[in-house]
């Protein structure tokens, strides 16, 4: 069952676990490019957010997976193929975020023809999660 | 640990274009034939940061992604394999 983390209002310098290992993985190994431990994670995020001109809905909690490669953490999901890294947890996760919603603004907004199959089933799985509901441009 | 200075080349090495972006990230965004076939983000930050992300997001391992950016992959063989992935 993933830990439900609440992300949402943490800024880097304030949250308690920043730089730190959560409760629950137990054993860190440092490997050059070999993932050494995977935590799975829910991120809870405002339920809407402004980026730019547009006011994103946040439909559900976002599932991601929380890696340490090579002394630096990856916050991803594996579906939509999106991945962030981080010095710290706090760090990969805020990426993580940035990232996520960048990316479906953009895929969201590109001509559907302009899209390869990868990018295509990326926006499919965002869509599970957000939903532009306020768009100034329009 | 793949740089900055690596993921600046693995992206000039693929052609992507660069969105600048208000936060802390670029996006690099790579197009064949054009469609957009994969994306991935260049932190920005005063040090050399780590940016052992852009492996899966370019659908390769890690020693390839490597050598993407000090040249002995080329972009004929990545496409290659983006074609063998069904991901063009």
């Amino acid at each position: 069952m993933p830990q439900l983390c609440d992300f949402g209002t943490s800024t880097i310098d304030s949250f308690p676990i920043h730089n730190a290992i959560p409760a629950g993985i137990s054993h860190i190994c440092h490997h050059s490019y070999e993932i050494v431990q995977v935590e799975n994670l829910l991120i809870k995020i405002d339920s809407e957010i402004t980026r730019g001109n547009n006011q994103i809905e946040v439909l559900r909690k976002i599932p991601i997976q929380i890696e340490l490669i090579d002394n630096e953490f990856v916050a991803g999901m594996e579906d939509a193929n999106i991945f962030s890294s981080g010095e710290s947890i706090i760090q990969a996760v805020d990426n993580f975020k940035d990232c996520f919603f960048e990316n479906y603004l953009y895929l969201q907004k590109a001509p559907p023809q302009s899209l390869g199959p990868g990018p295509v089933q990326s926006l499919l799985v965002m869509r599970k999660y957000l939903r532009i509901i306020e768009n100034a441009d329009h | 640990m793949l740089t900055t200075e690596h993921a600046e080349k693995i992206a000039k090495k693929l052609k992507a274009k660069i969105e600048k972006s208000q936060k802390g990230h670029d996006y690099a965004r790579i197009f064949f034939g054009g469609k957009l076939i994969a994306y991935f983000g260049i932190r920005r930050s005063s040090k050399d940061t780590g940016h052992d992300h852009i492996p899966r997001m370019i659908f390769l391992p890690p020693h390839k992604t490597k050598q993407l950016a000090i040249c002995t992959m080329s972009y004929e063989e990545w496409i290659e394999r983006m074609k063998e992935l069904e991901k063009i």
